[in-house]
């Protein structure tokens, strides 16, 4: 995860809030169990802690964002109207896809907007966040 | 992009254009059918939120301000003006009420007033395999598939090589054997000039993973494709450029000028979009306006230098996929024609707040539809047509000649009646 989070910071223009404080995530996670909202996990606390929202190259993952609905975890997932939201968090999306975490099968999932179908998924956030942002396969 | 400064000196439709991503930010925020826990624990709201919620009362009453022309009291465009405060109104007044139920409809009201299309879908089906070449044609061949996707057979026959120590054994089938109209989705492959371009390396990632000739048919599209970049990998071949970056390109080379323009114009709208994320330009203290420009310089810098899509923007496809209705073409959901750079939040949002979700259900009187931008729209940075770049006439000329048919058809059947 650091490789990555070292990689990221290195992106020209790389579009990113504040890091979120611990208290905010855990006040996020609240509003999402209290929604019947499915949580997201630790390894993405742990990510929003040093990067807080990503906008790049029309590819964007939420975060903790308490001036808009916009890149805002919560609101997000709030506002899409898709099944089993107490099983499936949408982290981020770019134009045909969301990056979402099956909390039940606890598994990073990349899902087709339109068809909701499963077109990959991955055990570790580092690879799924790569996938979305197009970072090149090693 | 001409100047328009009211008595004011305040460049009327930039307000107007910053008035929107205030109330429409807040709109959007307000859509969702639930509530905070926090809210409802409490009952109260927080200081900033009373600080919020009384900008937009202040707005409110100043909307006819910022909306209404000073000369034009019995023109047409007054009682357009006039209906946008009247929605514009309503809308603040659902929002500082916490009423969530009408604000969906207000915004669409809103966007037929300036002018935007809602038009029936016309979807058709289109295969998993077809998507996906089309999503690998936009972001290009960054990853290799998944192996949910790939063919059992191809997975024995990659797995098999991945475990023979002998990588560098001469093919066993000559190139003259293979023809690639046996593989099944070559047809649609084939259709992207960048793949077709490659044909020689998918023989060679046949060759390599010893596929036999007689074997191709058993072959998907997202084998063809790992076989593509497999081979690219091995071979270190340049990449292949992908409709996303070629689209920003063009854009920029095209339009750079008036790009520069409505990033200049629109300086309190950009700062403002920043804020709501939390982000703010001239943080270490420089001088606003040139961080300002450095910031400009910078997103320009990369999209000619790697084609990149600018922070706060994204490329919106005019016509969804589904709606191409173009087998013989799948190159097109993904040609300029089809494409446009628009600011992400408030705009690409609330067009993409109408379409069909994906069990079908609609938003609003179960009718399926989309909103559509007008056809030779390149850039959408506001509803304004000012804040809008339209294709110039000869570069259409130019696509026109290179896509012909397809683009008249394509003209043909987005001129739907307004629902």
């Amino acid at each position: 995860m650091q490789k990555l989070i070292k990689q990221l910071k290195s992106f020209p223009l790389l579009m990113t809030a504040k890091p979120a404080a611990l208290e905010d995530i855990l006040k996020t996670k609240q509003d999402l169990k209290f929604n019947h909202i499915a949580d997201f996990p630790k390894e993405f606390s742990q990510f929003l802690q040093q990067i807080n929202t990503i906008e790049y190259d029309g590819a964007f993952i939420f975060g903790i964002n308490p001036r808009s609905y916009y890149l805002d975890i919560f609101a997000q997932n709030d506002m899409l109207d898709l099944p089993n939201k107490s099983e499936i968090i949408i982290l981020g999306y770019d134009e045909f896809e969301y990056l979402a975490y099956n909390e039940k099968k606890q598994l990073y999932q990349i899902i087709d907007k339109e068809t909701l179908d499963v077109v990959q998924t991955y055990t570790n956030l580092s690879l799924a966040i790569q996938y979305l942002l197009k970072i090149e396969d090693e | 992009m001409a100047k328009n400064r009211s008595n004011l000196g305040i460049n009327m439709d930039t307000a107007k254009d910053l008035i929107y991503l205030i109330v429409l930010d807040k709109a959007l925020s307000h859509i969702s059918h639930k509530k905070r826990r926090k809210k409802i624990k409490n009952g109260k709201i927080t200081q900033e939120e009373q600080e919020n919620l009384d900008n937009l009362l202040c707005l409110k009453n100043s909307l006819d301000l910022f909306f209404l022309p000073n000369n034009k009291k019995n023109s047409e465009e007054y009682h357009i003006q006039m209906q946008k405060i009247r929605i514009l109104d309503e809308l603040i007044e659902n929002i500082i009420k916490g009423k969530n139920v009408d604000i969906k409809q207000r915004i669409e009201q809103l966007m037929k007033k300036e002018g935007l299309n809602f038009v029936e879908r016309k979807e058709s089906p289109i295969s998993a395999e077809e998507k996906f070449l089309i999503k690998t044609d936009f972001h290009g061949l960054s990853h290799y598939p998944s192996d949910l996707s790939l063919t059992n057979f191809f997975i024995k026959k990659r797995d098999k090589k991945r475990n023979d120590a002998s990588d560098n054994l001469l093919p066993v089938f000559d190139e003259q054997l293979y023809n690639l109209d046996k593989v099944p989705s070559w047809r649609f492959i084939k259709q992207f000039k960048s793949f077709q371009k490659r044909a020689p390396y998918f023989i060679k990632a046949m060759q390599y993973l010893n596929i036999a000739p007689h074997e191709m048919k058993r072959l998907n599209a997202y084998d063809m494709i790992y076989m593509l970049k497999l081979y690219q990998g091995k071979n270190e071949t340049a990449p292949i450029e992908n409709a996303k970056s070629k689209f920003i390109k063009k854009f920029i080379a095209n339009y750079e000028p008036e790009f520069r323009e409505y990033m200049h114009a629109n300086k309190q709208v950009i700062e403002y979009a920043l804020h709501l994320k939390g982000i703010q330009i001239n943080a270490d203290g420089e001088n606003n306006n040139k961080s300002y420009q450095n910031f400009v310089n910078q997103i320009v810098a990369q999209m000619k230098l790697k084609g990149s899509v600018p922070p706060l923007f994204n490329i919106h496809h005019k016509r969804p996929i589904k709606d191409i209705n173009n087998q013989q073409n799948l190159p097109l959901a993904n040609s300029i024609e089809n494409l446009c750079l628009i600011i992400e939040n408030p705009y690409h949002t609330m067009l993409h707040m109408f379409d069909t979700n994906s069990y079908g259900k609609t938003i609003f009187n179960h009718q399926v539809k989309r909103v559509e931008l007008e056809p030779n729209v390149i850039f959408f940075g506001g509803f304004e047509k000012r804040f809008q770049i339209t294709r110039k006439k000869e570069e259409f000329n130019a696509l026109k000649n290179e896509n012909n048919i397809v683009i008249i058809k394509m003209r043909k059947e987005s001129s739907c009646k307004n629902l």
